[in-house]
């Protein structure tokens, strides 16, 4: 595999806001990279670094091997989808999609197929008349998509592209966006702040933090083994519990000390258990992180039950198990977490 | 834009119909009733002491097609279109700046633009002639860099005139093209730079486009009256480059003393406004299908 994109010890800075601070990242050809982090944390920036619209203080972006760092937007073989759409309103749908073609020097006849195969890729048939108001957001949204993938650039930048749908159209698009990448073989890079997005998408996710690269792995990777409290607390729920080193465990409180099966460090750290891995069971587990806990407090997830446990120790834990038997507050559970689960992550 | 979206609701009925009598007044008393009675006295012919006298007479239009005037008229409108294409030229890039500027400072440089108008035009006039004349300021300052001998005319000179009338006219094509660069998303210019336009093909096949609008109201405000202007061609042309403004003028007030010919002069000039007034709304209408 090959570099598509890659940012090395990128810097820009708005004001005295460092937006992006010293990012170094590859994305691989033909693969689905998320840039993932709270509103703020330098994802669009970095974004719009690849494309064109920023140019970075320090460091240097490349394209497909070659330095791009100081070519205008224009001259990148790179194509991105806005946020807003950014569709031009007076330009029919047609218009729009066939826009970047016509940059390229196509024939006409070229630009027609072209614009035929991109409107067949998005399911947009019967609408090439139309104009960018008479379409819905979904549509809108289509559009921008077969308009930026038309001149088959080498990678595809999504900026938060479903953000402005609702819930249902966006789980739609989704499976969409992926069944298009998978067939048009582009690198796709896509930002979004929202980890459920990154999960179903991408192959790799890249999580920021204040302008700061934190982690980049496969979803799975970053769920289980996540580097810090935040990259834990972002991606899905977690039990982030404060522990000291006692003996070969970690002790949460005067009551529980839990066995570990990562190496981790001596110093005083943070240990995520994520809710759905603790076991709840009448009587004692076999293993060894076995712990009395009381329910304090269950709610109804549809599929799941979620539970508030407190230790003998007074350590709170959240729970989650499949619905059958609701637990009733004030049950009592010998709760057990495999050591394998119990994972120390860095401040 | 489209004319579907623009089909006026009917919602002033009887009940609220009266409102509308200030504007209906104001346009009969304004409008229509001067327009009339120049249309009444561009039929009539004058006596020797140059009163009006109500016979009627089809040979003030006759007169209106005499070389002459015709070349005056050709002119004025050579001099109109050349203003607006300058001020075109000049107002895209201001306007478009502006527009993409942070709040503060957009109000501060929409209000240079209209400060102009806190004084009279007149003075402003006068003050373009200092500065030109052959001891104005300009020839001072060529002459003490060292860069001219002898003072140079610009005065008195076509230059003259057009300078004047772009400097008088720029701003009535800076506020709408303005108000039109504004709504433009920033967005749309990223994505078409990033479609791959450069610059000019993005002013092209977005920019231009999509502040048409503006463009259309800023020609209109800016070449009509600059062909019936008579104040700036007398004033910085000396009269010796009369314009289509300054021969009605003549008619009216000046030595003239022809009030029908003025009048059919006037009416001549209000239908050709009418007519290429037509044609653009025609035109701009098929544009956007």
């Amino acid at each position: 595999m090959s570099a598509a994109v890659e940012w090395r010890a990128v810097r820009r800075r708005f004001g005295t806001v460092t937006a992006v601070d010293e990012v170094s990242l590859v994305v691989q050809a033909g693969e689905f990279l998320t840039l993932l982090g709270p509103s703020g944390c330098g994802k669009t920036t970095l974004l719009r670094l690849a494309a064109g619209f920023e140019t970075p203080e320090a460091g240097t972006i490349w394209l497909g091997g070659a330095d791009v760092t100081h070519e205008p937007p224009f001259r990148r073989d790179v194509n991105q989808v806005f946020q807003s759409y950014a569709l031009f309103p007076h330009l029919t749908v047609r218009d729009n999609i066939a826009f970047g073609l016509r940059r390229q020097g196509l024939p006409g006849a070229a630009v027609t197929a072209r614009v035929r195969e991109a409107v067949e890729l998005v399911a947009l048939q019967g609408c090439e008349a139309r104009w960018p108001h008479e379409l819905s957001g979904g549509q809108r949204q289509r559009v921008a998509l077969a308009r930026a993938l038309a001149p088959r650039p080498a990678v595809l930048l999504l900026d938060e592209p479903l953000s402005a749908l609702d819930a249902r159209l966006r789980r739609t698009m989704q499976e969409e966006l992926k069944r298009l990448q998978r067939q048009v073989g582009t690198t796709f890079v896509f930002v979004t702040h929202d980890q459920d997005e990154a999960m179903v998408l991408s192959d790799r996710i890249a999580v920021l933090q204040a302008g700061r690269l934190v982690q980049v792995g496969t979803g799975p990777e970053l769920y289980r083994r996540p580097a810090t409290a935040f990259v834990a607390e972002f991606l899905g729920l977690t039990n982030l519990l404060p522990a000291v080193r006692a003996g070969e465990g970690w002790r949460i409180d005067a009551a529980v000390t839990l066995a570990s099966a990562a190496a981790g460090a001596a110093a005083p750290a943070w240990i995520s258990v994520r809710p759905e891995r603790v076991a709840l069971a009448p009587a004692p587990p076999p293993g060894p992180n076995g712990f009395r806990v009381r329910v304090e407090e269950t709610v109804f997830r549809g599929a799941l039950e979620q539970l508030t446990v407190v230790t003998d120790g007074g350590t709170r834990l959240l729970v989650l198990r499949a619905g059958g038997c609701p637990a009733q507050p004030g049950q009592l559970f010998w709760a057990g977490v495999p050591p394998e689960e119990v994972v120390t992550v860095g401040a | 834009m489209r004319s579907g979206a623009a089909t006026p609701t009917r919602a002033s009925g009887s009940r609220t119909g009266w409102l509308l009598l200030p504007l209906a007044g104001w346009l009969v008393a304004f409008v229509l009733a001067p327009a009339l009675i120049l249309l009444v006295i561009s039929f009539a012919t004058r006596d020797d002491l140059g009163r009006v006298v109500f016979a009627f007479s089809l040979e003030n239009y006759g007169r209106v097609f005499d070389p002459v005037y015709l070349g005056i008229f050709a002119r004025s409108v050579g001099y109109a279109a050349l203003t607006t294409v300058l001020c075109i030229a000049l107002a895209y890039p201001v306007a478009w700046h502006i527009a993409r500027l942070g709040a503060p400072w957009r109000q501060r440089l929409l209000l240079l633009v209209m400060i102009p108008f806190w004084t009279s035009f007149l003075i402003r006039t006068y003050a373009w002639i200092t500065i030109l004349k052959q001891e104005g300021l300009l020839n001072g300052v060529l002459r003490h860099a060292g860069l001219i001998a002898a003072p140079l005319e610009f005065l008195y000179t076509p230059g003259a005139v057009v300078l004047g009338l772009v400097y008088a006219y720029l701003p009535f094509m800076i506020l709408p093209l303005y108000a039109s660069a504004e709504k433009v998303e920033p967005s749309l210019i990223e994505a078409a730079h990033d479609l791959g336009c450069g610059p000019w093909r993005t002013f092209a096949t977005i920019v231009l486009p999509l502040t048409r609008p503006g463009l259309a109201a800023g020609v209109m405000m800016v070449f009509v009256p600059a062909i019936g202007m008579f104040a700036i061609s007398d004033l910085m042309g000396g009269a010796r480059v009369p314009m289509l403004g300054n021969v009605i003028q003549d008619q009216f007030v000046g030595q003239a003393r022809d009030k029908p010919f003025g009048a059919a002069l006037g009416v001549v000039f209000l239908l050709l406004f009418l007519v290429s007034y037509a044609l653009l709304r025609r035109r701009a209408e098929v544009r956007l299908g």
